[in-house]
Order: C-alpha cells, then sequence, then structure tokens
C-alpha cells in the first residue's frame, strides 16, 4: 500500500506543480491565499486600496519591504491609482466594464509589468522583489517589476585585477551582471536564457551564449545538467559547478570561474557558454581547458610579445609550484650527485645535523605554509599582516637559527608559494597546490623517479579527463597549430582569423586577414602610382 | 566515468608509431649496430629503417582490405580459424613480452643511474601500474598520452646533443661500406629491436577515423623514427668511434653522461635524460601493454579490453624477471627480434599477402564499405 501510496503520492504532488493554483475572482479569497501562504512571514506587506469615484473598487498591492523600491511604489503605482486616475475621467461605462485593462494599461507608471493569473507564481514573484497588484472581480494579477533592494555597487574585480583594462566586475545582482555582458556585446544574437534552480531558493540563473557561434553540443549538455538539477538551494555558482562538472574526482576544475565581463564576453565570442547566477559575482565559463586557466584578459589587451613571455612564465611557474619541493626532496635525499658539486656540497653544509630527513623538513615547512595562509584569509585584514609577519619572518627565521629547517628549505617554500600565486586561476592554483604535496612523498619515496611516476599520473588523468566533451589538454592533443598560437605563447593578433578549432562553432571567421589587406593596399598605391607615371 | 568513443586520428596513429617504437632500443642501437657492421651503422639503419617502412606498408595495405577488423578476425578468413587463433595468442604473447623486456631494461637502467639502493622488482611493478591506470581508458587517451609526451622526448634529446658537435670525427665513419653483404644484413637484422612496435598496425586500423591520410602517416612516423636513431648514432659513434662504441652495453647513456653545460644549474644532464627517457619507455610499455590485452579481448570476444589490464600485469612483471641479469635480458630481447619479430613484421604479412591475392579474399570486403 505504502509503494503505491508513493507513486500517487509522488503524482498528485507533480500535478500541484504544474497547475498550482489559479486566482479566483474575488479578491479576499486571493489575498487569503496569499496570506496563508505567507503566514508569519512579517516582511509582507498588504495595501488595500480603494479606487473610482465612489472608491467603490477594491484593490490590494502586496510586496517584500525591503526588497522593492519604495519610491516606484509611491510614485509610479499607489500615486498614480491613488491621486492621479482621479484626474483623469474615462467613462463610467468604461470603468465599469473593465476596470482591470483600464488600470493596467492606462493607470499604473511603472516601466515593467505582467500578468498572471497563478497564485503560486504570484507568490514567488512577490518573493523576488515584485509588486503584486489584485483586483475584486477579475482573476488576473498585473506583477509590477519593483525589485530595488540595497545592494553592492560594481566595483573592481579582487582575485582578478589586472594593471591594463576594465575595472569592472560583477556584482550579486543577475540583472546587473547580464547588463554588463550585454554592454560589451551589443548583438542580437547574443542569447540569455534564465531560469529558476532550486526547489526552495529558486536562484535566478542565466546561460549566455551567442547564436551563431555557441558549440552546439556543448551548449545541450550545458541545457540538459542544469535541468537535471534537483536541489533545494543553490547558493554561489560554486554550487552548479560542482553539479555540472564531468568528473568530481578530479582536482582539476572543468569549470572556469571569473568575476570579470570582458572575461565572460571575450568566452562567449570564442564560442563557449557562460552561467550567471544570482547572488554571486563569479560567473562559470564552460568548455574549460588546462589552457584556458592559463590565460588573463590582459594578455589580449597588451601586446603580443609581453603576453607571450607571461604564458611562458606562468607555466614555469606552475611546474614550479607542483614541484619544486619534490625535487628538493629528491636531490638532496636521493640524488645529490646529479647537482653541481659546489650546490651538494653547499646543501650539505646547511643540512649539517639537521634533525629531520629532507621530506620531513619540506613537509613542516609546506604545512606551515599552508597554514599561515589559510589563517591568513580568515582574519581580517589589519591582523591578516600581522600574521604574515609572525609567519613569514619570525617562524621562518626562528626555524632556520634554531636548525629545524635549512635556509634552502625556506627559499624553497617561498618560491614555490610566490609561483603558485602566478597562476590565473584561482582554483587551477589550488589543484597544483594539492598535487604538490603528492608529489613530494612520491620524492620521499622514489626520488626523481617518483617525481616521472608523478607527471605520469597526472597526465593520464589530464588525457582522460574532458569538459563537456573537449580534452582538456586540447589543443595539445589533436593537434592544430593555429590554436597552439593561444597557448604556451600568445601569438600576434593576426593570427586569430578563426575561433578556436577545439570548439564545434558555426561562424568560424572572427577577424579578416589584416595582412591580406595589408598587400592589397600595397598592390592598390602601386597600380595608383603606375597610372600617374603613365 | 567518461566515455571515450575510442578513434583516432591518423596524425596521432604517426605519433602513437612513433613513440611505440622509440623504446628501450634507443640505448643500445649504437652498439649494435657497431658490433655487426662497423663503421657503417648509419647506413645499417637506413636500410633496416626503409625495409620497416616496406613491411609496414605491406601491414597497412593488408588491414586496410578489411577495415572494420583487427588482425584476430581477417587471420581466420585467410589461414584457417585454427591457424589464427594460434598465431593471435602467440601475438598477445609477443606484445606482452616486448612490454616486459621494455620494462625490466627500464628498471635495470634506473636502478644504475639514479636508484641503487631501491630493489629492482619496486621500480618495475610501480611502472606497469600507471601503464595499466592508462590502458584501461582505451585507445583515444593513450593517443593523446603520446602526442602529449612527443615533443617532451623528441625536442630535449634532439638539442642536448648539439654542444657535442665538434667533438664529432667523421673518420669515425670510415671505411665506406667495406663489409660484405651478409653481414651488412645481420646489421640490418639487429636493427629490428629498436623498430619493433609498427606491428601495432596489425590491430589499429578499424579505430583510426580517416583512413585515406594513413599511408603518409606511416611513413612519416618510421621515417622520423629511423632519422631519430641516425641522428642518435651518428653522435655516438662520431665521437666514440665504432670500437669504443660496440664494448658498450648502453654508448647512449654513457655519451650522456660526458656531456655537462657548466653554465647552466645542471652539471651532468643524466637527471634530466633520465626523465625523458622514462616517458620513452612509458609510451612503449602502455603501446604494447594495450595492444596485448587489445588483441586478447578481441580473441576471446569480449566487449571491453580493460578486463585483461590489469591480470596481465603480474604477468609482465614475472616475465620481466625472468632473466636473472641485464646479459640474459639482450640475449633474450636478440632471440625474440630475430625469429619473432623476423616473423611478425616480414614473414606473416608476406605470406598473407599471397594468400591474400591467391585466394582473393577482402577485395568484397572493400567494395562493400
Amino acid at each position: 500500500m505504502r509503494f503505491f501510496d508513493k507513486i500517487f503520492g509522488k503524482k498528485n504532488d507533480k500535478k500541484e506543480e504544474k497547475n498550482g493554483t489559479l486566482a479566483s475572482n474575488s479578491l479576499k479569497v486571493n489575498l487569503d491565499y496569499i496570506k496563508n501562504k505567507l503566514k508569519d512571514c512579517d516582511d509582507v506587506i498588504y495595501r488595500d486600496i480603494w479606487v473610482g469615484e465612489n472608491q467603490q473598487y477594491n484593490l490590494a498591492i502586496v510586496f517584500i519591504d525591503g526588497l522593492v523600491d519604495k519610491d516606484l511604489i509611491n510614485d509610479h503605482v499607489l500615486h498614480s491609482l491613488l491621486l492621479d486616475s482621479r484626474q483623469a475621467d474615462p467613462s463610467i461605462e468604461k470603468i465599469k466594464r473593465n476596470l482591470y485593462e483600464v488600470i493596467k494599461k492606462g493607470t499604473i507608471t511603472g516601466g515593467d509589468i505582467k500578468e498572471i493569473t497563478d497564485l503560486d507564481k504570484c507568490i514567488l514573484s512577490i518573493l523576488s522583489g515584485d509588486t503584486a497588484l489584485l483586483f475584486d472581480g477579475s482573476p488576473e494579477i498585473v506583477i509590477i517589476s519593483s525589485k530595488g533592494w540595497q545592494m553592492r555597487s560594481i566595483s573592481p574585480p579582487e582575485a582578478e585585477t589586472v594593471v591594463r583594462g576594465p575595472r569592472e566586475g560583477f556584482t550579486e545582482t543577475i540583472r546587473v551582471n547580464t547588463a554588463l555582458v550585454r554592454r560589451w556585446i551589443r548583438d542580437p544574437k547574443l542569447k540569455i536564457k534564465q531560469m529558476q534552480i532550486g526547489e526552495r531558493t529558486h536562484t535566478d540563473v542565466a546561460v549566455l551564449y551567442i547564436e551563431d557561434i555557441v558549440d552546439r553540443n556543448v551548449l545541450n549538455k550545458v541545457m540538459e545538467r542544469l535541468k537535471n538539477i534537483k536541489i533545494d538551494g543553490i547558493f554561489e555558482s560554486g554550487y552548479i559547478e560542482q553539479l555540472i562538472e564531468e568528473d568530481w574526482h578530479s582536482p582539476f576544475p572543468q569549470v572556469l570561474s571569473t568575476e570579470r565581463p570582458d572575461k565572460v564576453a571575450a568566452s562567449l565570442l570564442e564560442g563557449r557558454v557562460a552561467i550567471l547566477t544570482d547572488n554571486t559575482p563569479f560567473a562559470l565559463i564552460i568548455p574549460t581547458t588546462l589552457a584556458t586557466l592559463f590565460q588573463s584578459p590582459e594578455d589580449y589587451y597588451e601586446r603580443w610579445m609581453i603576453s607571450s613571455l607571461l604564458r611562458i612564465l606562468r607555466f614555469l611557474a606552475a611546474i614550479v609550484a607542483l614541484i619544486s619541493p619534490a625535487v628538493y626532496i629528491a636531490f638532496t635525499a636521493y640524488h645529490p650527485g646529479l647537482i653541481p658539486t659546489k650546490l651538494t656540497l653547499y646543501v650539505a653544509a646547511t643540512r649539517q645535523g639537521m634533525p629531520f630527513p629532507a621530506f620531513f623538513e619540506a613537509f613542516i615547512m609546506e604545512a606551515t605554509f599552508e597554514l599561515l595562509r589559510e589563517a591568513g584569509v580568515r582574519l581580517p585584514v589589519p591582523i591578516g599582516q600581522t600574521i604574515g609577519i609572525v609567519g613569514g619572518l619570525i617562524i621562518g627565521q626562528a626555524a632556520v637559527q634554531a636548525g629545524i629547517v635549512s635556509p634552502l628549505m625556506v627559499i624553497v617554500v617561498a618560491v614555490t608559494a610566490v609561483a603558485s600565486f602566478a597562476i590565473p586561476s584561482y582554483s587551477a592554483a589550488i589543484a597544483f597546490r594539492m598535487l604538490r604535496f603528492i608529489f613530494m612523498i612520491l620524492a620521499a619515496v622514489f626520488g626523481l623517479y617518483g617525481i616521472m611516476l608523478g607527471f605520469m599520473i597526472v597526465l593520464t588523468h589530464l588525457v582522460v579527463l574532458k569538459s563537456f566533451g573537449v580534452p582538456y589538454l586540447s589543443p595539445f592533443v589533436e593537434i592544430d597549430l593555429s590554436d597552439l598560437a593561444d597557448t604556451l605563447i600568445k601569438a600576434p593578433i593576426m593570427y586569430f582569423k578563426n575561433r578556436p578549432e577545439i570548439l564545434d562553432t558555426p561562424d568560424r571567421k572572427k577577424m579578416k586577414d589584416l595582412r591580406e589587406e595589408k598587400i592589397e593596399s600595397i598592390e592598390d598605391d602601386r597600380r595608383d602610382n603606375n597610372d600617374k607615371k603613365q | 566515468m567518461i566515455k571515450n568513443n575510442d578513434k583516432i586520428s591518423a596524425n596521432q596513429v604517426s605519433i602513437l608509431l612513433f613513440t611505440t617504437m622509440v623504446g628501450a632500443g634507443i640505448l643500445s642501437l649504437p652498439a649494435d649496430v657497431s658490433k655487426e657492421v662497423g663503421p657503417n651503422g648509419l647506413i645499417a639503419i637506413l636500410g633496416g629503417g626503409i625495409a620497416s617502412l616496406f613491411f609496414a606498408r605491406l601491414i597497412l595495405y593488408l588491414s586496410s582490405k578489411f577495415p572494420t577488423e583487427t588482425f584476430v578476425e581477417y587471420t581466420g578468413k585467410l589461414i584457417t580459424r585454427p591457424i589464427s587463433i594460434v598465431i593471435s595468442i602467440i601475438l598477445v604473447f609477443y606484445f606482452t613480452i616486448f612490454a616486459s623486456l621494455d620494462v625490466r631494461i627500464f628498471g635495470e637502467v634506473l636502478k644504475i643511474y639514479l636508484l641503487p639502493s631501491t630493489p629492482i622488482e619496486t621500480i618495475i611493478i610501480t611502472m606497469l601500474f600507471t601503464s595499466a591506470y592508462l590502458v584501461r581508458y582505451g585507445l583515444e587517451p593513450i593517443a593523446r598520452m603520446s602526442e602529449i609526451l612527443f615533443p617532451i622526448i623528441v625536442i630535449p634529446l634532439v638539442l642536448l646533443f648539439l654542444p657535442t658537435l665538434t667533438d664529432i670525427d667523421l673518420s669515425n665513419f670510415l671505411p665506406f661500406m667495406r663489409v660484405s653483404l651478409v653481414k651488412f644484413f645481420k646489421g640490418m637484422l639487429v636493427t629490428t629491436y629498436s623498430f619493433v612496435g609498427f606491428e601495432i598496425l596489425y590491430l589499429l586500423f578499424p579505430y583510426i577515423i580517416n583512413t585515406n591520410k594513413l599511408k603518409r602517416s606511416v611513413n612519416s612516423a618510421i621515417i622520423s623514427t629511423m632519422l631519430f636513431y641516425m641522428y642518435i648514432t651518428f653522435f655516438v659513434v662520431g665521437i666514440f668511434g665504432y670500437k669504443e662504441t660496440r664494448e658498450q652495453l648502453w654508448p647512449f647513456l654513457t655519451l650522456i653522461k660526458s656531456i655537462n653545460f657548466p653554465v647552466f644549474f645542471i652539471e651532468n644532464v643524466e637527471g634530466i635524460v633520465m626523465g625523458i627517457w622514462t616517458f620513452t619507455i612509458f609510451t612503449s610499455i602502455y603501446s604494447f601493454h594495450y595492444f596485448a590485452t587489445l588483441a586478447l579481448s578481441k580473441l576471446l570476444k569480449t566487449r571491453e579490453h580493460s578486463y585483461f589490464v590489469l591480470p596481465a600485469v603480474p604477468i609482465m612483471y614475472l616475465m620481466a624477471l625472468i632473466p636473472d641479469s641485464i646479459v640474459t635480458v639482450y640475449k633474450y630481447a636478440g632471440y625474440v627480434s630475430q625469429y619473432m619479430s623476423v616473423f611478425f613484421i616480414a614473414i606473416l604479412p608476406i605470406l598473407l599477402f599471397i594468400i591474400l591475392k591467391v585466394k582473393r579474399l577482402g577485395d568484397k570486403d572493400e567494395e562493400k564499405t
């Protein structure tokens, strides 16, 4: 019996969800329904009003205090309804026949309104900051868009600052964020598909793409996975990221998160899909490959040579962040013969009387550093600096003087730390930080061979990994030369004539060939000259 | 689990062939050819390469007659089912043997140059498990792995030798071609061990997307392998002379040991080369490992090759430990490459080709597709 109950119970639930509750003709019934649903919610404001010559028509507005723009309601709803409507003089006949139409079309001066008949949807709109206007004698409800809460103004993105480039970052409001992207791309083909995810939070989630550029396979996968999310609440785009990513075993981020509208716009033009989530400044970019984690928007604003050098520097930084403590362990513990003799002697001298083996020494220092970093993040800014001084200077210095760690080790740890901050993507940097410890363990067990083993295992993981159908290591695999121009180096902008080969974009051309144009113009000049001579 | 569609492009085939062929052989090749043909090692390698190219194209031709079938299936049509099964089993063992030989030589080298106190068993078993981890995911990740490792293997090795260019004495390559033809053929024969690997074409054909470009990619793979070997042999023999080269077990590594860049941080490049060489061997091991399990799964008609990946590890491990010393390893390697390899590389394709022509089989399949 319970089994049947379960089945039928579920079915009933679904029906209710689909149809909702239709509003009735009576204002009182509708209001009672809403009041009943929003019982004990003291931030909801109900306002009954009478309009008409003899104050004979009953209306009510419902909104939530704090979520709405009070000025808008006062000036464009209440003022219009209560005062302006008296000055106008529509015939009584007309009013009698259709008060609803008159008010909707002729009275309310708010910009964005829509009408619904579903009471549950009405409640959802009220909860998202809209104002509901209910009529006596009409089952239709007018929803006036009046969202206007206290929000953070647009400010520079904190995690992704650039020297050259726009300073604006996303904010916590999805509407502002979509507008920021729109301002970059004024193309009717830029589509913003909005949906609500989270059975309780009803968080607004917008999927952005450019219709004739986007890789359809990726888009379909994103849409399908978003639709399959059944969760009570979405907080931060990190929830979505974790729910739609391919392989949750992986330490590497398969979705790129960014606070920068220019980065989102550029990715959209490459044929990627972006997801914006309400209440967070972090947008998601899909698909993501290893190479994109090393790209910074600034690379494209600066000239190519400096950008290329910076790219190479970042890749080197990633390798340094990944293996330098492991290399230290391997060389001091296993292969002192492989480094220059003078250095070997120096290392041996500094390690004289050291109580711990190299691995333990490296592990202590790395762990201490991670600890300091974590503590520094938690603390308020002024105290955070104190922690930096205490940790970096005092502990480092004291540890060396006490003979617990060698000075070389302190340098290695410091270089590693600096290197790990050179990776533009924070989540990628975390991946390298985590893997560093595995490399250290492998180096402690097998020396240099352990590091090679580590590389082989990480590479195996990476060649298998895909982000929404795109191989994670592309374009290094399934090699395409034009794509490689934007990986280890950033070629001059003339070389980016086409969109990335790894994405299946219908509109491939990105730019007309500048060089061809130049040649053409030179030829034109020559022809002109010849004509003149003749 | 991530689904890979397990089809690779002709370019990837080219790189996969290169990385499979370049393996343990690179260490001993200069010594082997110097033993047989003295100063004419380069020409022996050239001959071996051209012969390999011919037979690789022959195998490719045979496979292309049955575009949807692997060796295990199409030989059933050509040389009756029972014989085909026997040869297929030998083929599985053949690949397994090469994986074992590679991993054993790798262990020996590593023990001498990097980890003198680590037991060789540990090195072998970790390498095999790492290979198993990759092989489990199938052909597509394997091809991608080869693509990633290819530049890491080739570019540093090519650059590393350049500083020794001034030490080369060209008279080490004289007298030119003053060896008997029999000796010369023997010299070509010993290069087989270094060229072994293109037999994977027997099994590879159904998994390739653009088969029309395949001839070019096989050509480029084998020619570049040959040039790579010639490059290394040129330096080794050019610096040491053939008399000194043939006395050494791994002249390649001896030469590496003699290179140093005092300007750079690293005094001797041994560590770097050991790292690169780990990748070189890794590419050969996983390739043989994969094709052994693939052939076995075709033989037993199972849907996935991955069932056999882990069981193959202890078998390869035990086989790798059979020879009691490095000398025996090379003796066995010599036997295997001179009898089994010659059978699979040369005799078998010729036989199959003749039977194909006599029976006029396969053409029908081609028309269908």
